[in-house]
């Protein structure tokens, strides 16, 4: 770290309808730490819901009214496809809505990729073409997104294993382009840069740097897998150093922003989460102060690395939320009931 | 929007329909696909390697979400599964944003291939059940007010409102026992047939339930289901099957108060 030719915060004006509350250190919600958080009610600054999990009713809608009873909870959503062929399902963003407002949700995102050709659904973040025409093709859905949630809504850089022949600009300023024509936020995953520079031989500072800061809504921190040719975004945790270094600089440069801790993998106790959220809530705090020290060169380590046990690439909290999970066991229904 | 762009999106929603190919693909992407056409190659990985971490990701994912909904139906399967399954997302790929929705043909595909187990197949059947009622919308609880509410000569014309938190199946074997032993630890075979188990799977209070009932009764739920007035699906009920006519003489107010109980009506339509 250094303070020499320390680039300066953003001097661009956050635009007004951005202006959403500074929530401090949150964690998303998942299904193994429900019963810890409504019985201990731990103190922690927000719950990031994965969108799509609580469309419907039963155990998950009722556990997301309690936690929002209690916690300020943001929608994260994992299937929108904005940049597919397809415009962004009608019934899907109703349903986005009604949440939204149900939780009283400060802002809702989701991600800029595709995520099946139209007539099928992959379940997967997948890369873009980074080119003007898909730009417009983004922008002008999230305006359209936005406008109709009457919400601010956000979109997360990705992390990618491949890259399009056809793209023709690096992808922060791909990210900018979106988020200045559709007047909308970005939510910065400083872990996904941290992939991507690694799988696309990028400099992890350039790309941060490059990004439009006074756009950021939220960041996203997490863990990830490396497999020696490539590195997967697992959200397996705790967050390494290098994107810890990272995020110190992301606040640096973004200022006071919601941060939400990921971990999809290997899911610890609530206890262990919340020590992670305490440790990355003093980084936070280092990188607000007016001498927070600057990262002064490239974070990620291109030594071949030992690989670690292998997973999928997180599906942030997963889309499916299986009974299994939710220790749902049906039970026999033995009563007599009249005649039955 | 300018020619060029609407060009160059077409263009670009051409190599999605290519890519999303190559990442269902059962077996890993080589070279010789062209892969190299249109992604770019890293300094460690060629571009074929690249796509095939999606192929990975896609199968990876997709078995897991099947393993986790299907737990009874795998075990019963045995060996078989990993074919079956890998068939299955090859004839039905997923096509909805919810991952709870990816094992919903399955039943119907196992009950295409000819060879399964008819034991397998209620398993399947009832493991779809449980999927769709636990997260189907919730609906608030009959109102008894709308009940009392209602004449004798009303009673016959009504419609019910049956729970979306509900499904009826008619099955071979007592699946629903069989799986639970299958979760308490309990190794399990291939069930006995036994005489037909008319089930309700229903959710109450944020939990699963499964309930045996009389042929009768679930005969009278099916067309309440569908929309019948009370008056007409009693009637269809005993002409189908004229050993349910005292049944439904005897029964039909207890049915109806506990059917109300359990939620499995939630509100009567007067017309």
């Amino acid at each position: 770290m250094s303070n020499a030719q320390a680039p300066a915060p953003s001097r661009a004006t956050r635009p007004a309808h951005l202006e959403v509350p500074d929530l401090g250190v949150g964690a998303g919600l998942r299904v193994p730490h429900y019963g810890h958080i409504l019985q201990h009610q731990p103190e922690l600054g927000f719950f990031e819901a994965i969108s799509e999990n609580f469309f419907g009713g039963g155990k998950p809608r009722y556990h997301l009214d309690r936690v929002a009873e209690r916690y300020p909870v943001v929608l994260h959503g994992v299937s929108l496809g904005i940049g597919g062929p397809v415009e962004p399902d009608q019934e899907q963003l109703k349903r986005l809505r009604d949440l939204a407002r149900r939780v009283r949700a400060p802002w809702v995102s989701d991600h800029l990729c595709w995520t099946g050709p139209g007539g099928a659904h992959l379940h997967d973040l997948l890369p873009l073409p980074l080119t003007q025409s898909m730009a417009g093709r983004i922008a002008q859905r999230a305006a359209m997104i936005q406008d109709y949630l009457e919400l601010p809504f956000a979109l997360e850089n990705t992390s990618s294993y491949l890259t399009f022949g056809q793209s023709r600009m690096p992808e922060w300023d791909f990210v900018t382009e979106v988020c200045d024509r559709a007047d909308c936020g970005l939510l910065l995953d400083v872990n996904n840069i941290y992939v991507s520079a690694f799988n696309h031989d990028l400099d992890a500072l350039e790309f941060l740097r490059g990004l439009p800061h006074h756009r950021v809504v939220q960041i996203h921190v997490a863990g990830h897998t490396h497999f020696g040719t490539h590195i997967i975004d697992t959200h397996v945790g705790p967050t390494p150093a290098p994107v810890v270094d990272l995020y110190r600089e992301a606040i640096r440069l973004c200022g006071p922003v919601s941060t939400l801790l990921e971990w999809d993998e290997e899911i610890p106790e609530f206890d262990v989460m919340k020590a992670e959220t305490l440790r990355l809530s003093a980084v936070r705090a280092q990188g607000l102060t007016s001498d927070a020290p600057v990262l002064g060169a490239d974070v990620v380590d291109r030594s071949p690395a030992v690989t670690r046990h292998g997973g999928s690439a997180g599906q942030h909290g997963g889309s499916s939320g299986s009974l299994a999970a939710w220790s749902t066991e049906p039970t026999r229904d033995a009563s007599a009931g009249g005649a039955t | 929007m300018k020619e060029s762009e609407r060009a160059e999106l077409e263009r670009i929603d051409a190599l999605f329909e290519l890519m999303s190919g190559l990442v269902q693909r059962p077996v890993a992407i080589t070279d010789d696909l062209g892969a190299s056409e249109h992604f770019l190659a890293s300094a460690r990985l060629s571009a074929a390697e690249r796509v095939d971490i999606y192929r990975e990701q896609f199968w990876l994912r997709h078995e897991e979400s099947l393993r986790e909904d299907f737990p009874g139906t795998m075990a019963l399967l045995g060996p078989q599964w990993d074919e079956l399954v890998r068939g299955y997302l090859q004839e039905f790929p997923p096509i909805t944003p919810s991952l709870r929705e990816l094992g919903f043909q399955l039943p119907d595909y196992l009950k295409n291939q000819g060879s399964i187990e008819p034991s397998v197949l209620d398993m399947a059947r009832l493991e779809r059940a449980y999927l769709e009622v636990f997260d189907a919308p919730d609906e608030p609880p009959l109102d008894p007010a709308s009940v009392g509410a209602l004449s004798p000569e009303q009673w016959p014309l009504v419609e019910m409102g049956i729970s979306g938190a509900l499904r009826l199946l008619e099955l071979g074997s007592q699946a629903a026992d069989l799986r639970r032993k299958l979760r308490a630890g309990t190794l399990i075979e291939l069930a006995e047939r036994v005489e037909p188990v008319y089930l309700v799977v229903y959710r109450r209070e944020l939990g699963l339930w499964d309930k045996e009932i009389s042929r009768t009764a679930h005969e009278l739920l099916r067309r309440l289901a569908s929309g019948q007035a009370l008056g007409a699906a009693c009637e269809t009920t005993a002409e189908q099957m004229p050993e349910a006519t005292r049944e439904l003489d005897t029964q039909l107010g207890a049915w109806f108060a506990d059917w109300a109980r359990l939620g499995w009506i939630t509100r009567v339509i007067v017309p």
